[in-house]
């Protein structure tokens, strides 16, 4: 971004306006609060028709350097660090096609805009579905899942979406529209560019399309629980799981705090999602209590339905996202309920992401969250600032250490995204 | 270049033992698994990642490129130095650094054969995924380089899926970390664009791989077809019905006769084709399993439908189909290993036609590939005595690659891109794909010093093959 424009000069809209025409409007005051991150508004919204108009969008932004924020269903659209300017809010929601849907394959290809829920719904149909289930499925896209790298428990079965995507078409920061991958399952021709995108939070460009490899639905599904004295003893039930050969979709391991936000018993939980055909289903509810009871749980038995998890957390919560190695999880869960005592966590008790939400005073918050971002990299993991009030971004970072050289990302981002106008700022590094 | 020079450096670096420069030495480096050859200058076995630094960072002062070669498997010419340079052989990078039960992980040194991780762990119930069929040979820096595959990735993904983190040597001789021992890392997933990269990117020094459970119960079962087009079509019926195996392969008519040669397992001789089915997971979920495949095979008019006794049995079945290239290597002097994708439910068509193919250019076919995946793995024998072979080879293999795009396929599902394709990049992707990808390649090798000539299309190039002159590895007897 020139100078001219970081130095808050505000470049002009009109050849934007001008190329696109009637998708472009002036945000109505109702919509703003919505739309703005941090107080920061955008000054226009623009709602590309096709891959071309987004395309055009880009190149025009870059030429005359307007901040770009993609959005889908602005459900985290909060997430990362302050923009540091919005000019354009480029809302993908019109581009929600089913490009091609192949059942037989287990495939299927959509546009970025299309909302999970509607995938699911299409999916369903053929006893099939994308084995995801992130935060806010109602609202959520594809797009958005993909930048932010959505996921929830059932990673530990099928893996998350750097594994279920196949191929992208997306449009790079300068206008460039290139795809990646195909419809095929297996794919190794050339460079695999659909990593790049994927939680890469809209800084490098747009994805504009998205390929799946999908799954059959489980026939049967069921849920074990158990709760246990501590954290020590849940994750040790947990670990145990992890190194047992059964058809676990996931598993939930719920603080006293979480639990008791979620409207269960204050103690800690672990909850087991079990997938495959009744009679595999059936036997691992009943082996279950033998399992948990052997890592010293004060009970275990059946649950009738998944704990409502997805969404806990109220609005003015700190939300802090860690990811462990799995044998990692105890001691920065400790460390959390005695720091933090007033915030609950979830932890993805078989791939070792922990989320953790509660009231966080700005005084104390800083100091507490660098203190636990340094306990979680000692122990060969990472924390995030999921959430946050702009005072509390403003005096920590975000992101925290990125996991590879920042030069090498930089050198990414510059390369895809030359101008520096897709969410400038917000990713790591002020990437 | 000042190859004495230069060799000098690189024997201050590793000592005298790790220098390789003799004519007869370099002739022996010049193969891999494919069909394309060509020698470096120098090839230098380095011991650690400082080593591996410290020659990346000669090379760049000499304006040398720099190959890494993994075991020489590769089928498609990766670790070939085209251009001549430094091949940097990890075979003394072998060590099995930390196996980390707790975390679920293991940490590798690039050299380490696929197999030998599995082994290490196997007596934890634990397993290394990926399962190349050259896995006896190959290595897993190899495998990242080409983002392996293997008969049992349909249902547990292939390498890049367990594949968390690396240790890279970049162009610039820094030795950095990408991804780790966790999941979700903050920034771009370097790990990811680096895994099948073909060592274009950087040399990988250190690898963190996922750890898996075995399963509980295994059941293997081979069904017997009277035609490859039967048995596609219960390939396509079995993934359409939405049930996915651990492994579903299949060997056609002449791929079984060589194999029951070299394995005497018993194999129907009279068989158009066999699928090799397996099933894993708890008891109850696989005999459910079991029921259904069979019902789907009888629809299509299965000949039999036999199920492995034992473990002997079932080691007995997959050696066949792990040691089948080999195998044929015994009925021509020479064969040529392709490796498309297509859509599983064209399967049947696709077939008929790489058999028609085959035929207008008078060339002996097997089939012996991963079903359940669409990747083929049409083989083509030949006699490079015989002067106009190797045309015809080449050409009915671009024949076979744009079969593969006309129904949305990919040119290659495991063995990559390397030299052999680079030219038919041109029939998958347009102009703007290719400088995206060559984007990437600027951010992390502007100076193109990781081996060049790979990947891209060759200037001009627009879907044809070249006729190059051909030397062949014939795999014959290899062990595999
Ligand atoms: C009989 C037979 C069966 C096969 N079956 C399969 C199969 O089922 N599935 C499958 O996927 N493949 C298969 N292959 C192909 C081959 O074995 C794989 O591609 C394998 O991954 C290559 O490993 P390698 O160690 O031999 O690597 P090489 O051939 O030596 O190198 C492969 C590529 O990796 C790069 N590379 C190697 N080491 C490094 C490093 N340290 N850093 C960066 N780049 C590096 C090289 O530059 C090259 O581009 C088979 C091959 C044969 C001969």
């Amino acid at each position: 971004m020139s100078a001219a424009t970081e130095a808050g000069v505000q470049p002009s809209l009109a050849p934007l306006a001008d190329a696109l025409g009637a998708a472009c409007r002036e945000p109505s005051p109702d919509e703003l609060a919505a739309l703005a991150i941090h107080g920061i508004r955008p000054r226009l919204v623009c709602v590309p028709q096709s891959v071309a108009e987004v395309s055009a969008a880009l190149r025009v932004a870059g030429a005359a350097g307007l901040a770009i924020i993609p959005a889908g269903g602005l459900t985290q659209l909060g997430l990362g660090a302050p923009p540091r300017r919005s000019d354009v809010l480029l809302d993908l929601r019109a581009l929600a096609a089913v490009v091609e849907y192949a059942p037989e394959d287990l495939t299927a290809t959509v546009q970025a805009g299309m909302r999970l829920v509607d995938l699911r719904r299409l999916l369903a149909e053929r006893g099939q579905f994308l084995p995801l289930n992130p935060p806010l499925p109602d609202d959520a896209t594809v797009g958005g899942i993909l930048a932010t790298n959505a996921h929830g428990s059932w990673r530990a079965r099928y893996g998350a979406l750097r594994d279920l995507l196949i191929g992208s078409r997306v449009v790079h920061g300068d206008g460039l529209v290139s795809h990646s991958g195909g419809k095929v399952v297996k794919n190794v021709a050339g460079y695999d560019l659909n990593k790049a995108w994927v939680g890469s939070l809209g800084t490098l460009g747009v994805v504009v399309e998205a390929t799946f490899k999908l799954q059959p639905l489980p026939a049967a599904r069921g849920w074990s629980e158990a709760a246990f004295a501590d954290v020590a003893a849940a994750v040790g039930a947990a670990g145990r799981l992890a190194r047992a050969p059964l058809p676990y979709l996931g598993a939930e391991l719920l603080t006293p705090r979480a639990a008791a936000a979620v409207g269960l018993a204050a103690e800690h939980l672990l909850v087991v999602e079990w997938g495959g055909p009744a009679a595999a289903v059936a036997r691992c509810q009943r082996e279950w209590p033998a399992l948990a009871h052997a890592a010293e749980a004060r009970r275990a038995g059946d649950r009738q339905a998944a704990p409502p998890t997805a969404t806990w957390g109220s609005a003015d919560e700190v939300v802090l996202r860690a990811s462990l190695p799995l044998g990692h999880v105890v001691p920065l869960l400790a460390e959390l309920e005695s720091q933090w005592p007033a915030a609950g966590a979830v932890a993805q008790a078989l791939t070792g992401t922990i989320r953790a939400a509660g009231p966080l005073e700005l005084g104390p918050g800083a100091p507490l969250v660098r203190h636990l971002r340094g306990f979680a990299t000692a122990l060969g993991g990472w924390l995030v600032v999921e959430r946050a009030p702009l005072a509390l971004k403003e005096q920590v970072d975000v992101w925290g250490p990125p996991a590879g050289p920042l030069e090498l990302m930089r050198r990414l981002k510059q390369a895809f995204d030359p101008a520096g106008i897709m969410n400038h700022g917000r990713f790591v590094g002020g990437l | 270049m000042d190859r004495r020079e230069l060799v000098r450096e690189l024997v201050a670096v590793v000592g005298q033992d790790g220098v390789l420069a003799s004519d007869y030495d370099l002739l022996l480096y010049q193969y891999d698994g494919s069909i394309d050859t060509a020698r470096p200058d120098v090839v230098v076995l380095p011991r650690s990642a400082e080593q591996v630094a410290a020659i990346v960072r000669l090379a760049g002062v000499h304006g040398v490129p720099v190959v890494a070669r993994g075991a020489g498997t590769g089928l498609s010419g990766g670790c070939i130095p085209v251009a001549g340079g430094i091949l940097l052989g990890f075979a003394r990078m072998n060590r099995i650094v930390e196996i980390d039960l707790p975390d679920l992980r293991a940490v590798v040194e690039p050299g380490v054969v696929n197999l030998h991780l599995s082994q290490a762990v196997a007596h934890e119930r634990l397993q290394y995924v990926p399962d190349p069929s050259s896995q006896k040979a190959c290595t897993i820096g190899g495998n990242v380089g080409e983002n392996a595959g293997g008969p049992h990735t349909l249902a547990y993904g292939v390498t890049t899926n367990h594949v968390l983190g690396l240790e890279l040597v970049t162009a610039e001789g820094e030795i950095v970390q990408v991804g780790g021992r966790a999941l979700d890392g903050p920034g771009y997933d370097l790990t990811g664009l680096l895994v099948g990269s073909e060592g274009t990117l950087g040399v990988v020094t250190k690898i963190i791989v996922r750890l898996a459970p075995l399963p509980e119960a295994v059941k293997t079962l081979l069904a017997v077809f009277e035609s490859v087009r039967k048995a596609s079509e219960a390939v396509s019926r079995i993934i359409g019905a939405g049930v996915v195996p651990a492994a579903l392969e299949m060997m056609d008519a002449v791929t079984l006769r060589a194999v029951e040669e070299a394995t005497h397992f018993g194999y129907p001789m009279d068989a158009g084709a066999v699928l090799i089915i397996e099933l894993e997971g708890l008891r109850e979920a696989i005999e459910e399993q079991a029921e259904q495949v069979g019902a789907l095979c009888r629809e299509v008019g299965v000949l039999d439908l036999r199920v492995a006794r034992d473990d002997r049995e079932r080691a007995l079945l997959w050696k066949g189909r792990k040691e089948a290239f080999g195998a044929l290597g015994r009925l021509c002097p020479e064969y040529y290993v392709m490796d498309g994708v297509v859509p599983r439910s064209k399967l049947p068509e696709v077939l008929d036609e790489i058999t028609a193919i085959a035929e207008r250019y008078g060339l002996r076919l097997a089939n012996v590939f991963h079903a359940g995946d669409g990747n083929l793995h049409p083989l083509l024998m030949f006699d490079s005595d015989d002067p106009t072979a190797e045309q015809r080879v080449r050409e009915a293999g671009a024949e076979v690659l744009r079969v593969c795009a006309a129904v949305g396929g990919s040119p290659t599902g495991e063995h990559g891109i390397g030299v052999e394709k680079r030219d038919l990049m041109p029939l998958f992707f347009d102009d703007a794909d290719i400088e995206a990808m060559k984007r990437l390649k600027a951010v992390f090798d502007p100076d193109e010093r990781f081996n060049p000539g790979k990947i891209f299309p060759t200037p001009g190039a627009c879907g044809e093959l070249k006729p190059r002159s051909v030397s062949v590895a014939s795999l014959a007897g290899g062990g595999w």
